[in-house]
């Protein structure tokens, strides 16, 4: 057998240099735009207690999270998702604070996935939640921080895909059906599976209306004025229009920003209805075939600790949008000069002084650690801009390379 | 140019997978080449095709590498993988079945061994039926197992049943009706919306005509 010791487990790796660089610059340029725009940093431990997490929760992912053993026997796990821990935060600590309360994280999560189907089992989000607001200003807010957000860091022709889940929800509160034909029928919505949805709306007695309205939902996506255009033809009662109504204010705020043509819809999106109650949202782009953020309204998540608050939010998966950024060609630009100086050890300290001098305008400033004459391979494959050599006479001789 | 890209699943499906594209007028001439290419170009229809094994398929769709593909139900059920699941092709339709030996029976099996190539179709099947079983995993000729003693039952699809008499097995129970599937990848379903829409009604329009025919 291979020894452990040289072996990764499946779905977690190593980031060398480059990869490092490059995450630490999308993470920098996102925790600044969400500072910018007033959230504020929280940051939750790696392990939480099993139990945190609802019943409901725990009986579609509790297979899938990492869980470990407490030495008085209770069950933990590693952070399986952001919002959960974020929602105990503040439910317990900062139920005083004043509200809206906004605030963002960059954390690792980790997912048993499948084994062997190429997902990653530990990966990083950055995100934001706002706390504190009912009305669908808070919606357009982190709709709008979303765009922003990855137009910061440079990412181009991404499409924001807005759902309600409301419209769905209100259908089966008044059809009210056994929880199994349910399931049945929000899979087949959630997989635009039209011929199993039909049939099974079709073996159901319910009302004409509901029937027309559930088969119609999973087509309903693509350009915002022709599908809300086809939505209002539905037989839609009195809430439903107002949750359409909702979807359609929201998005009229974000044309009137300039953003109009980074959004769609999809009134398919019926995925996690446990947890979210309204405005939903997912983010992709055409190069990468997987979705680069999602987020939306979860209203009731907060009462599971005992304190009512409206809430929204969403996360970015950095591996994917760093995907997403590199399939579409971003590169790091080196802003700072690399200097190599070469200095005698008498002259140490004049190869020290010069160092502090340079690193202060921003410079990467190395003093060399081999001896004279055996740099030229290091500074070809560190790429050093110049190397300075400082002699015994004090004198300086600069070489751009 | 933009391309669509389609994984089609190599082995039983094939042929007709082909006759389906070419009736909807795919030119189909560089793919029934008998070469080993396993990428092929049409240009006029913006196709890229890509041959694959029946379970690659989901996996290619699932992370966007082809944005659509066409496999069996039974590959789809045992993967459960996040797609769309967006036609029934009515195409290489056959049975997923439990068989065994002609004149044993599952009665009263305290501990059944099943073979097959569907472990978690297996598994979920015989937990529905509150059935202990023990799964064991097989890469092909399935039936051989409950001749040879190392099973008592197999799980397995049923076109003809051909196989399953020459040895001498019978079919117990039906599991289920397999038919191939148009699968789609969930990102450039929304991404591609106006090329791979027009191609799904023309294979919609083309699966209709053929079941109205039949």
């Amino acid at each position: 057998m291979v020894s452990k010791k040289v072996l990764l487990p499946e779905g977690v790796q190593d980031l060398l240099i480059d990869d490092c660089i490059y995450r630490r610059k999308i993470e920098n340029q996102l925790s600044s735009y969400f500072m910018k725009s007033g959230y504020m940093e929280v940051s939750s431990p790696t392990l939480e207690y099993y139990d945190l997490f609802s019943y409901e929760y725990l009986s579609k992912y509790g297979d899938k999270m990492f869980k470990l053993i407490d030495t008085n026997g209770s069950l933990m796990v590693l952070r399986p998702d952001c919002t959960i821990p974020i929602a105990r935060m503040v439910a317990t600590k900062m139920k005083d604070f004043i509200y809206p309360l906004k605030l963002c994280y960059i954390q690792n999560v980790f997912r048993m996935d499948q084994e062997q189907s190429g997902r990653k089992r530990e990966y990083r989000q950055a995100g934001v939640e706002l706390f504190g607001v009912e009305s669908l200003n808070a919606d357009v807010e982190v709709i709008i921080t979303a765009i922003e957000s990855l137009l910061e860091l440079g990412l181009k022709d991404f499409q924001i895909e807005i759902g309600q889940i409301k419209i769905i929800k209100h259908l089966l509160r008044n059809i009210n059906l056994p929880e199994e034909k349910e399931e049945k029928i929000l899979l087949a919505m959630a997989n635009k599976n039209l011929i199993l949805l039909e049939r099974e709306v079709d073996a159901l007695e319910i009302d004409e209306a509901t029937a027309i309205i559930l088969k119609k939902l999973p087509t309903l996506f693509g350009d915002v004025d022709k599908v809300l255009e086809e939505v209002e033809l539905l037989p839609l009662n009195k809430d439903m229009k107002a949750a359409v109504v909702e979807l359609k204010s929201v998005c009229n705020i974000i044309k009137e920003c300039g953003y109009g043509s980074f959004i769609t819809v999809d009134f398919g999106m019926v995925a996690h209805l446990g947890y979210y109650t309204g405005i939903t949202f997912k983010g992709y782009t055409k190069e990468l075939g997987a979705v680069v953020l999602s987020g939306g309204r979860y209203n009731k998540l907060m009462e599971t600790y005992g304190m009512e608050c409206p809430a929204t939010g969403f996360a970015i998966i950095v591996n994917k949008v760093t995907k997403a950024l590199k399939l579409q060609g971003c590169q790091v630009k080196k802003a700072e000069k690399h200097y190599l100086i070469v200095a005698p050890q008498s002259k140490y300290k004049e190869a020290f002084q010069l160092s502090a001098e340079l690193r202060k305008s921003g410079n990467i400033v190395e003093i060399s650690l081999l001896d004279k004459g055996e740099e030229g391979d290091y500074c070809s494959r560190r790429n050093v801009d110049e190397v300075i050599y400082i002699d015994h006479e004090d004198k300086k001789l600069v070489e751009a390379l | 140019m933009e391309w669509i890209k389609i994984g089609l699943a190599k082995g039983r499906l094939l042929e007709e997978e082909i006759k389906l594209l070419r009736n909807i007028g795919v030119d189909c001439s560089v793919l029934t080449s008998k070469s080993r290419q396993l990428v092929f170009e049409i240009p006029e229809n913006n196709l890229q095709v890509v041959m694959l094994k029946a379970p690659d398929v989901p996996t290619y769709v699932e992370h966007g590498i082809v944005d659509m593909g066409i496999v069996g139900k039974d590959v789809l059920l045992e993967q459960e993988k996040q797609l769309y699941e967006v036609v029934d092709l009515r195409l290489g339709k056959c049975r997923l079945s439990v068989a065994g030996k002609d004149g044993d029976t599952m009665e009263g099996k305290k501990h059944l061994r099943v073979a097959t190539k569907y472990p978690n179709i297996a598994k979920r099947y015989f937990a529905e039926k509150v059935q202990s079983v023990e799964i064991i995993k097989q890469e092909g000729s399935v039936e051989l197992a409950p001749i040879l003693g190392l099973s008592d039952v197999i799980l397995d699809i049923v076109e003809t049943g051909n196989t399953l008499r020459a040895n001498g097995l019978i079919v117990m129970e039906d599991v289920m009706e397999i038919s191939a599937r148009l699968v789609l990848n969930k990102v450039s379903y929304k991404t591609k919306k106006d090329m791979v829409r027009k191609l799904i009604e023309r294979i919609n329009t083309e699966v209709d005509k053929q079941s109205f025919n039949v």
